[in-house]
């Protein structure tokens, strides 16, 4: 069961519960320590607060649905589902690594090993998409976002290694140069904005109904985040050029931080055009949770663009960070999670009693539609608040408004705890230990015999 | 030896070769599997082109919403099992094609509703 391209539920599940279990984590930390959000980005704290969210959430999320997906659009099989369970150890263990070694004052060793482990981990992903991508017919621009966004989550992690390594060893830092908001550019835009274009323009149309969008916006959305990144690299290798140069430091008056603007300016366009094609042609007409949480987050991008339009890229960083990417991955993830569980507890049911007329779960009845509204509905509060908190709070040494903050902390402690909620939900539905109501309809006729004529059932 | 008779039932091309099982039950069967992402069957959803009964061998001749869809064994499978429980048919035959392509306009009436499109 599962169909010619199927990859084991294990593969993708095993990233996908490190990146719920990561998300929850981040917000929960927002809510512990909101005041992180204000501090100055080199804070070992707030460094690992961030590694949580980019390498435990979006990292893992992206890697698991490569995983998952990259087989499906490429009309192929995996070529190694076995390399799955190597990058899942390395990468897990790494991103482990370089979160304690942040957390604990910036160590050295611990983020150098972590950031070999993590390397290791994209290297056996990259190498077997490669080898899969060998075996596929053709590779429309859909697989080619996606693809690209695998390449770059590679860079992302190579730099990251390799800033890594240059804490130990002065003259790799010294020949590196200062790549850091490159590293961020290539992971935050080149690896997320772009995977959640590509994939999202294949699930979207998936779980919506939407037939006939074409894929022309996509392309554009996959050229100007290219030129994006093209323009960071070439800031970055630019002597003097590198703060103004890079999405970290762009609003500057420099041509290339203005380019980069631009460039990203037209993703978003871009991106907005394709969702927006996507939706006016779907044949579904109310959207569920995952995919209106997905949709929030794309949303979410046009602040966070405006405000780096109107040089705040720490702000709108913020904002990309807790908005945009939190919601328009955690949303695909709500969908994708829903479907391995499903595929694990009730797949196998599928077809077994033929002559029954109850109906297994559908896919939507593995969430909790009520928790999932709210959890969103807080996360996407404590961002805007925590973005109003950055705003009001400005670059002045007095302290964040304390009603803001307290707002905002407790939206994401509120959020956080329907997110640990929705995560131990699926858990127990994937441990046999909780069955939605269509679920346990359909296992008791499974098991119950026939009652004979006139049996009227115990009585108390 | 007479002709397959040919007729269009529920949206389904159905040929009927001397067909032991009854074509309606088949097509009750099919409408028996559903599509677990949009809680729709595949008959009201117009992903069965053809079905044709001949003897006791059921081929039904189906697409999916979108290439690779990742339900594709699930809901294939399904087929199988609610054919084959049907009397008269002994072999069950899955044809996946996508050619022609499925579109929405191939989605019943009744599935458009369900959609959440009653209104138009």
């Amino acid at each position: 069961m599962g169909g010619d391209n199927a990859v084991p539920f294990s593969v993708p599940a095993r990233f996908m519960t490190v990146g719920a279990l990561s998300l929850a984590a981040f917000w929960t930390g927002l809510a512990l320590r909101p005041e992180l959000l204000l501090a100055h980005p080199a804070v070992p704290g707030v460094l690992a607060i961030v590694h949580v969210f980019t390498l435990g959430f979006g990292a893992s999320v992206l890697i698991g649905a490569l995983h998952q997906l990259v087989p499906v659009l490429l009309i192929t099989r995996l070529c190694a589902p076995g390399w799955g369970a190597a990058t899942w150890a390395t990468s897990s263990a790494g991103s482990l690594a370089i979160v304690i070694g942040f957390a604990t004052g910036s160590r050295p060793a611990w983020l150098a090993i972590g950031g070999t482990l993590v390397l290791i981990g994209a290297t056996i992903l990259l190498v077997n998409l490669v080898a899969t991508v060998r075996t596929a017919r053709r590779v429309d621009a859909v697989a080619g976002a996606v693809l690209a966004s695998a390449a770059a989550l590679w860079g992302t992690v190579a730099l990251g290694a390799a800033i890594a390594l240059g804490r130990i060893v002065p003259w790799v830092a010294m020949a590196l140069g200062p790549v850091r908001p490159l590293h961020l550019t290539l992971g935050l835009i080149g690896a997320f904005v772009l995977a959640i274009a590509g994939a999202g323009h294949k699930l979207l149309s998936m779980f919506v109904l939407s037939h006939g969008a074409s894929d022309r916006p996509l392309r554009w959305v996959s050229g100007a985040v290219g030129a994006a990144v093209l323009l960071a690299a070439i800031g970055a290798w630019t002597p003097g050029s590198w703060r103004a140069t890079s999405f970290a430091g762009a609003g500057g008056t420099d041509w290339l931080a203005r380019g980069v603007t631009v460039a990203l300016g037209v993703a978003l366009a871009a991106l907005i055009i394709d969702v927006r094609a996507i939706l006016t042609r779907r044949m579904r007409k109310r959207t569920d949770v995952g995919v209106t949480t997905f949709l929030i987050g794309v949303l979410m991008f046009v602040p966070a663009w405006t405000l780096l339009a109107f040089g705040r890229p720490a702000d709108a960083i913020a904002l990309l960070l807790t908005g945009g990417l939190a919601l328009a991955i955690g949303g695909m993830m709500v969908k994708i999670v829903g479907f391995l569980a499903w595929q694990h507890r009730y797949a196998p049911l599928v077809g077994r009693d033929p002559s029954r007329t109850t109906t297994i779960p559908m896919l939507a009845d593995m969430t909790v539609p009520a928790l999932g509204w709210i959890t969103a509905g807080c996360l996407l509060a404590a961002s805007l608040l925590l973005a109003g908190v950055r705003l009001a709070h400005g670059d002045a040494a007095a302290p964040p408004p304390p009603e803001l903050l307290g707002l905002a902390r407790l939206a994401a402690t509120v959020g956080s705890i329907g997110g640990w909620s929705l995560v131990a939900h699926l858990a127990w539905i994937v441990a046999g230990r909780h069955r939605p109501r269509t679920a346990q309809t359909r296992a008791d006729d499974l098991v119950t015999p026939a009652a004979p004529p006139g049996w009227k059932g115990h009585r108390a | 030896m007479t002709d397959p008779a040919a007729t269009t039932r529920r949206g389904v091309l159905v040929l009927d070769d001397a067909a032991a099982a009854d074509a309606e039950a088949v097509l009750d069967g099919l409408q028996a599997v559903i599509d677990p992402e949009l809680g729709l069957d595949v008959i009201s959803l117009g992903l069965v082109y053809e079905v044709h009964l001949v003897g006791d061998t059921a081929t039904v001749m189906m697409t999916l919403t979108t290439p690779g869809c990742p339900l594709h064994g699930v809901i294939r499978h399904d087929v199988e099992q609610r054919l084959g429980a049907i009397p008269g048919v002994g072999i069950v035959d899955v044809q996946l094609v996508w050619d022609p392509p499925w579109t929405p306009d191939r989605i019943l009436p009744a599935g458009r509703e369900q959609l959440g499109w009653s209104s138009i």
